[in-house]
Parts: structure tokens; sequence; C-alpha cells
């Protein structure tokens, strides 16, 4: 009998680990759980054009940054609102000190900067389909043209609400339609920008104490890469996605009039962007 | 050109310089083990979809060392796969190195197993770790495994184990196996159960597997007609902890005999069930009844969301499955049919099988000198009902809900398969063998081939030994698939000429010649000759493999088009 209780124990340890999980419901949650609470215009597809987004990466203490927003100006007038600029201040020289005592940073900035690998500023990062570390200034505008502007694989519309769902609270409603079958998995971003900022910028030696800031990184509404829409290939290729994040104003130096929602559809492997959109949060 | 003789002349020499005398004896040891090589010349042919591929000459070969010594043994099995045959390319079944090795000790009481080692429960509703070398099939587990014997008749069994996924690393996995299983044979217990003729044997085992949930999982749902949008199942909500408890029992009294096996499975959301809560079952029934001339045997099973494997995410083909839903359907050796072989469906079949054997007898009327043997067989499946749950209705999806509700018994709406067949087999002289057969086959292309559509055809099939002189003997196929669908119908042949028991030489050709496709109206032709040498076999072949797929007790695999010449060497010493 003893000697069957050696492996009798084992047989019983191995039978008490043999555990099981039982998970209540619900299981799932839909991304748009605050639910879209605008109704989308019908999409002409022929009145989509394809966006190009443009990420700036830069610092209040850069000298040499201002020429990078010049650049980044002369580009924006170039294409109008097929161009969207995003200027994200990261890096050291981008860190508040007694001089330049405002913190321009926001935390998904810093994880791009750190994730693309820049180091020198200004450095432009095209649909983010660049080469890490970004690109100079002079190479911004062949790095724009080379978007095939031809090929439009998607639309987003973008409505946002503000101070309708709660005081200060900033609700994006967005609608994702592929124009055509796409073989890949996508996510979206939503960024918060904040133009018409009024803090010093070091250009070159000098000081600018009343240098205007534009298209500043405040926040990302739904993560620093967003959400994913589907973890599959969407079978059909005019899926339609729909979904909604909200943030607050509240506690913040943000002005909503002078704020805008960047949505930025982006292939999860390689993080080529399919397609952005800018709406104002107030009309 | 050139490395295949390489290849040929290095595979000849070792098996030539091979110890031949079998399991060498030192003292109280032995040594044994099996050498295996199967290697191919590729030539590109556009017409049948055999692509050029990176590497002309490719092959698998492995090597198996078994030490043993009185209770205790060990081994070990290296595999060179780092150039393998496309088929197994394709399953990603690619690498090398020593992927397989243990040390048993074993006495009359007790087993222990170190390493890897395979397993079974019951029927494998629970636990099947297993190795089909044929299909690139290796499910073994690395761990530990005890077994009890503490009364004739009673056998435990305890296992702890990581399966193995091709030839990636063990090191890093966050999945394990782990499970236990009693088994109970009465008339091994009570003696005087088998002295009446009865058979009582009854059984149970629970495994459980831990698959750690480090990432959420994203889907579509559709809340609205036409619009769809992203949901997530967050990590907390995945079970990392699946069991699957299974019971069974058989008995049988002089001809008659009845097994059966019911299983369950715990939440398991996977990429294979659409991410679905609701528990898995199977029931596998089994009934035969047999007498001199006479045998029966029906089957029943039905498996509803039973796919379970170590990784939730894992879909393909057949990795990492820890247990295994069993194809209970008639298999044939015919080449016109290989093509039409059912796949065990783990998440959605029931099914029936019916054959029936009858030998008219010895020197009558019609069974003639030697009699006549008469086989019937019938088998069909069905997917299970459902009907969607509220919750997924109201989402547009069963995932990320418990899936829908079924009626245990009744049949899906959507046939899979059906063979209704018949064969005769009689021995005409002592000379003369003849094998007919007709088989109506249905076969749901697009659920069981991704295809489009239902294939229904016939086979008509005759087999002819003849015994040309002792030893000698000449072995003629033909066959003859009539459908309308798919690749259209098939005509096979094949002659086969055995001087035993060393040489073996075969001819075939199959002609697709009812391909819609004029241009595909291929001949697939094939020469083969085999030698044989004590345990020593060598096989050399040239010809067209067409694209299809393998099926071995329901478990398939694909096989993609090939031409060339083929290289076997196996040993066993």
């Amino acid at each position: 009998m003893k000697k069957i209780i050696f492996p009798i124990i084992i047989l019983s340890m191995i039978l008490l680990s043999t555990s099981c999980d039982r998970v209540e419901g619900p299981y799932v949650v839909i991304n748009d759980q605050e639910g879209v609470t605008v109704d989308f215009p019908d999409l002409d597809p022929a009145s989509v054009y394809r966006k190009v987004l443009i990420e700036e990466y830069t610092g209040h203490r850069c000298p040499n940054c201002p020429t990078g927003h010049e650049k980044l100006e002369e580009l924006v007038t170039r294409f109008g609102d097929t161009l969207i600029p995003v200027c994200i201040h990261a890096t050291s020289l981008a860190a508040p000190t007694a001089e330049f005592p405002d913190d321009l940073r926001a935390e998904a900035g810093l994880e791009l900067a750190t994730d693309w690998q820049i180091d020198g500023i200004p450095a432009g990062v095209i649909n983010r389909a660049d080469e890490p570390m970004g690109s100079i200034p002079a190479r911004w505008l062949s790095k724009v043209n080379a978007v095939d502007r031809t090929d439009i694989p998607a639309a987003i519309q973008l409505i946002n609400q503000f101070g309708v769902t709660g005081a200060g609270i900033l609700k994006a409603n967005v609608k994702v339609t592929l124009l055509k079958p796409y073989n890949g998995q996508l996510r979206l971003s939503l960024f918060l920008v904040e133009d018409g900022i009024v803090s010093p910028q070091l250009d070159g030696t000098e000081v600018l104490e009343d240098y205007v800031h534009n298209h500043v990184l405040r926040s990302a509404l739904n993560g620093t890469y967003g959400i994913k829409l589907t973890d599959a290939t969407p079978e059909n290729g005019l899926d339609t996605y729909l979904l909604a994040s909200s943030i607050s104003f509240a506690g913040t130096s943000w002005n909503p009039a002078h704020c805008s929602v960047v949505a930025i559809l982006y292939d999860k492997e390689n993080y080529d962007v399919l397609q952005v959109e800018r709406c104002p949060v107030t009309r | 050109m050139k490395r295949l003789l390489q290849l040929i002349m290095i595979t000849v020499l070792v098996a030539a310089c091979w110890p031949t005398q079998a399991q060498h004896q030192l003292g109280s040891s032995r040594i044994s083990g099996d050498f295996g090589f199967n290697g191919m010349y590729y030539i590109p042919d556009s017409l049948i979809g055999a692509d050029a591929v990176d590497s002309k000459v490719r092959a698998n070969a492995f090597l198996n060392l078994l030490y043993s010594n009185g209770g205790f043994s060990a081994g070990m099995r290296y595999e060179f796969y780092q150039f393998p045959l496309i088929d197994f390319e394709k399953l990603n079944y690619k690498g090398q190195g020593i992927r397989y090795f243990f040390a048993d000790y074993k006495n009359d009481f007790i087993q222990v197993t170190a390493g890897n080692f395979y397993e079974q429960f019951g029927n494998g509703l629970s636990l099947r770790a297993y190795e089909e070398r044929q299909l690139g099939i290796d499910n073994s587990l690395l761990g530990a495994r005890i077994k009890v014997t503490p009364y004739k008749g009673i056998c435990l069994t305890g296992v702890w184990g990581v399966e193995r996924l091709n030839f990636d690393s063990y090191v890093g996995r966050k999945d394990f196996v782990r499970g236990v299983d009693g088994d109970f044979n009465f008339g091994e217990i009570f003696p005087k159960i088998t002295e009446k003729g009865f058979i009582l044997h009854v059984g149970g085992s629970f495994v459980s597997k831990f698959d750690k949930a480090d990432d959420d999982v994203y889907i579509t749902v559709y809340p609205e007609p036409d619009v769809n949008t992203s949901a997530v199942i967050a990590k907390d909500k995945l079970p990392q902890n699946t069991p699957v408890w299974a019971a069974r029992a058989s008995f049988g009294y002089k001809g008659f005999r009845l097994d059966g096996e019911f299983a369950q499975k715990m939440q398991d959301p996977n990429v294979t069930n659409d991410f679905i809560y609701r528990k898995g079952n199977a029931l596998f029934l089994s009934a035969t009844y047999s007498m001199k001339g006479f045998g029966v045997a029906a089957s029943f099973i039905r498996a509803d969301n039973m796919d379970f494997r170590s990784q939730r995410m894992m879909k393909t083909n057949s990795l990492l499955f820890i247990n295994n839903i069993p194809a209970i359907n008639r298999q044939y050796s015919y080449q016109l049919l290989a093509n039409y072989s059912y796949a065990s469906q783990p998440n959605s079949q029931i099914g029936v099988q019916l054959q029936v054997n009858y030998q008219i007898p010895k020197k009558s009327k019609i069974g003639g000198k030697y009699g006549t043997d008469l086989t019937f067989n019938f088998s069909r499946f069905h997917n299970i009902d459902k009907v969607w749950t509220p919750e997924a209705l109201a989402i547009g999806t069963m995932s990320g809900t418990d899936g829908y509700t079924s009626n245990f018994f009744k049949f899906g709406p959507d046939l899979l398969y059906q063979d209704i067949g018949f064969e005769v087999h009689r021995r005409l002289t002592k000379k003369w063998e003849l094998t007919l057969a007709y088989n109506y086959i249905t076969y749901n292309l697009e659920l069981l081939k991704g295809h489009e559509g239902i294939m229904r055809g016939h086979l008509v099939a005759a087999d002819v030994l003849w015994k040309v002189a002792p030893k000698h003997s000449l072995r003629l196929e033909a066959q003859h698939f009539y459908t309308k669908d798919d690749d259209g119908s098939s005509i096979f042949g094949l002659l086969e000429y055995s001087i035993s028991p060393h040489w073996f030489f075969s001819v075939s050709d199959e002609w697709n010649y009812g391909n819609p496709d004029k241009a595909h109206k291929l001949h697939y032709y094939n020469i083969a000759a085999a030698y044989v040498w004590r345990t020593t076999r060598i096989a050399l072949n040239f010809g067209k493999t067409k694209e299809g797929i393998l099926c071995i007790g329901g478990v398939c695999r694909a096989v993609p088009a090939s031409y060339g010449v083929g290289l076997s060497v196996t040993t066993s010493f």
C-alpha cells in the first residue's frame, strides 16, 4: 500500500493543478461603446481624395526648428487641406526650463519619438512610411510628392461634439469606409492638436518670446497607436467602421476654439498611413 | 542534378553501411532504431501547377535511436528537415535538430517518463499526443508522464508538458498541458467477467491547458445592418485555463461490442471557433456485431466546438491540437477518391457510419470455391444544428458571445460528406483474385476544401491480382471516377509487378479527361521501383502528383502539385 502513496500524491497534484477558469459575461466591449451620437452624411466615394500626414518633430529650445515650421507652413499653403500636419514636441530640446516654462510635450508624442528613433530635430515623418529618425525639412516636399494620391483606399468622416456629452468633454465620432479591398490589418488613431499657442521659441541664438506654435500634439484620444479596427482582414472591401472616443478638457490649458482632432488610419504592420482627416473641435 | 546525385549516393551509402542485424545486444542492453530518408528532385511544370522551387533537391530525413536495459529505456530522434519536401515547407515543418528525446523507467507497478512522449486518453477526445509523419504532425509533449498500475486492470496516468510546434523553440512558451486519466478494466479486476464472455471497461480523463492571455482580441461586430465596428475582448476575459473532461465505457458480450465516450470542453474562445464562449462537447458511439461470415459495425459521432489546442490563436492545419476528433467514415485507398477524403470537423459535425460485411459461403453455388466477400458501406456527415443566441444576433456575430444553442441530435442544414459504397471480393482460382467496387460520393467542396459547390461523383474500380508464379505476382487496378463537378471525371490505371520479397515495380497513370478546362485535361503518370533487403527498403519513383489533399484518419493536409524524381530509403536495426 505504501508504494502507491507517492504516485497517487503526484497524480493528485496534477489533478489539482488542472484548473478551470470561468469567465462571466459580457465578454466583449464594442469600441464605440460610447455610441456614435451623430448622423454621418452619405459618402460620395468620388469626392474622396487622399490626404497626407506629416508629423514634424520639434522643440522649443531647438535653434533650427523655426526653419522647419516655416517649411511646414509653406507645404500646408501649397497642398491646402490635403496635407495634415502634427507637430510633436519631443527630445531633450522640448523639455521645459525656466526660460521655456511651457511643456508642449504629450505622452503620445514622446512615445512616437522614441519608436521612430528621433534624435535630431527638426525631423519630419511623412505618412509614417519614412525611414527611422525622420528626414530633414529640405526633403519633405519630395516625400510628400512621393505619396501616390491616385490610390485612395479609404475615407474618414469625422464629426466632433464639444460640451454635448458633458461640460468640457470632446467627443470625436468617426466613420471609416474602406473604398476597396485592403489586404492588411488596420488601426485608427485620434490625436488632439492645438494651434495658436503663444510660447517662447529659440531661433538660432535668439529667443522669440511671442512665438506662435501651431498643430501642436496635445493628446491622443485613444492611445498612442489608437485601436485596431479588426484582427482580421475584412472580407468585404467596402467595410464600414463606426467608433467614438472622448477626452476631457477639464484641468488643461487647451483652447477648444483652437483645437482640432486628427484621425489617422494606418496599417498595423508597416504603419503606412492610408488616410488622414482633420476636423476642428468647435466650428 | 549534381546535388541530387550526391544526396542519393550518401543515402545509399548510409543504408548499405548500416548494421543489418536486428537490435544490437551489449550485455543486457539493447540498441535499436530506424532511419528514413525521403528526397525529391523537383521539375517545374506550370500546367499541373508545380511551380519552380528555390532549391530543386529537397529531402526529409530522420534517425531514431532507442537504448533499453531491463525496465529502463532512453531514446532520441534527430530530424533533418532543413530543406524539406515542399509539402512540409508549406506546413512550416522546417528545421533540424534533436526534437524528440526521452528517458523512461517501467516496472509492473509504475512507469515514469521524462522528455518527449506520446499519449492518448481513451479515443483521444480529451488528449491525443501523436505523430503522423506523412502529415507532418508531431504533437508530442515535452515534460513528464507517470503511469501507475496499483492493481491488475487499473491504470492511472498523469501527464504534464508543452506541446511540440514544428521546429519552434520551447523556450518562452506560455502554454502547457496537463491531465490525468483513469482506466478500469473490470475483466482483469474480476476475471470471472471475462470467463463468462463479457467485456467491461470504463475510464475517465481530465485534461487542462494553460494559455497565457497577453493580448486583447479584436473582432468585428455588426450592430446595425451594413455597419461594422470593431470590438475588443479584453485579455482578462480570456480564460487561461481550459479543461476538457471525458468519460468512456466499453461493453461486450461474445460477438457484440459497444463503445462510447463523451467529452465536454469548458469555455475556450479561440480563433477556430470565432471566439465564442459556449462549452464544447463530443460524443462517440460504436457498436459492432460479428459472427461467422457476417459482421456489422455502426458508429455515430457528434462534435460541437471541440477544436482544443494549446494556443487560442492557432488555426493552422493540425498544429497544437491537444485532442483528436476521429473521422469514422470508411477509409479508402483508391487513388481517385483521395481528393475527396473526408476531413474531421471538430467544431461542427454530426454523422453516422454503417458497414455490413457478409461472406457468401465457400463451395456454394454463388460463393464459388473460395467464397465471396460482400461489403456495404454508408456514411453521412452534416454540420450541427445552430441557433444564434440573442446576444449574438444583437451584435451580428457569434464572436464574443455564447454563440449558439444546438439541438443535440438534429443534423445541421449542410451536408458535409456522404459515401454509399459496395464492394465484392472473390478469389477466382488459386492464382486469380478479383475485387470490384462502386462508390457514390457527395462532398461539400465549400466547407471541406474552401472551393465552391457540392461534388457528386461515381467511382467504379476493379482490382485484379494474378499470381504469375511462386513469389511473382501482377496486380492491375483500374478506376473510373465520373463527375460533372469540380475538376470533372478521371480515369486511373495501375500495373504492379512484385517479386517477393525483394522487388517491386509499378507504372500508373491518372488522366483527368473530364476537366472542364481543356488545358487541364492532363495525365499524372508515375513509374516506381523498390528493392527490399532485410529491413532496408529503397524506392525510386518518377512522375507527377496532382494537387490535392492527403488524409489519414480524418486528419488532412494539402498536397501541392509536384513533378520530379523521388528517392526513399528506410531501414531499421
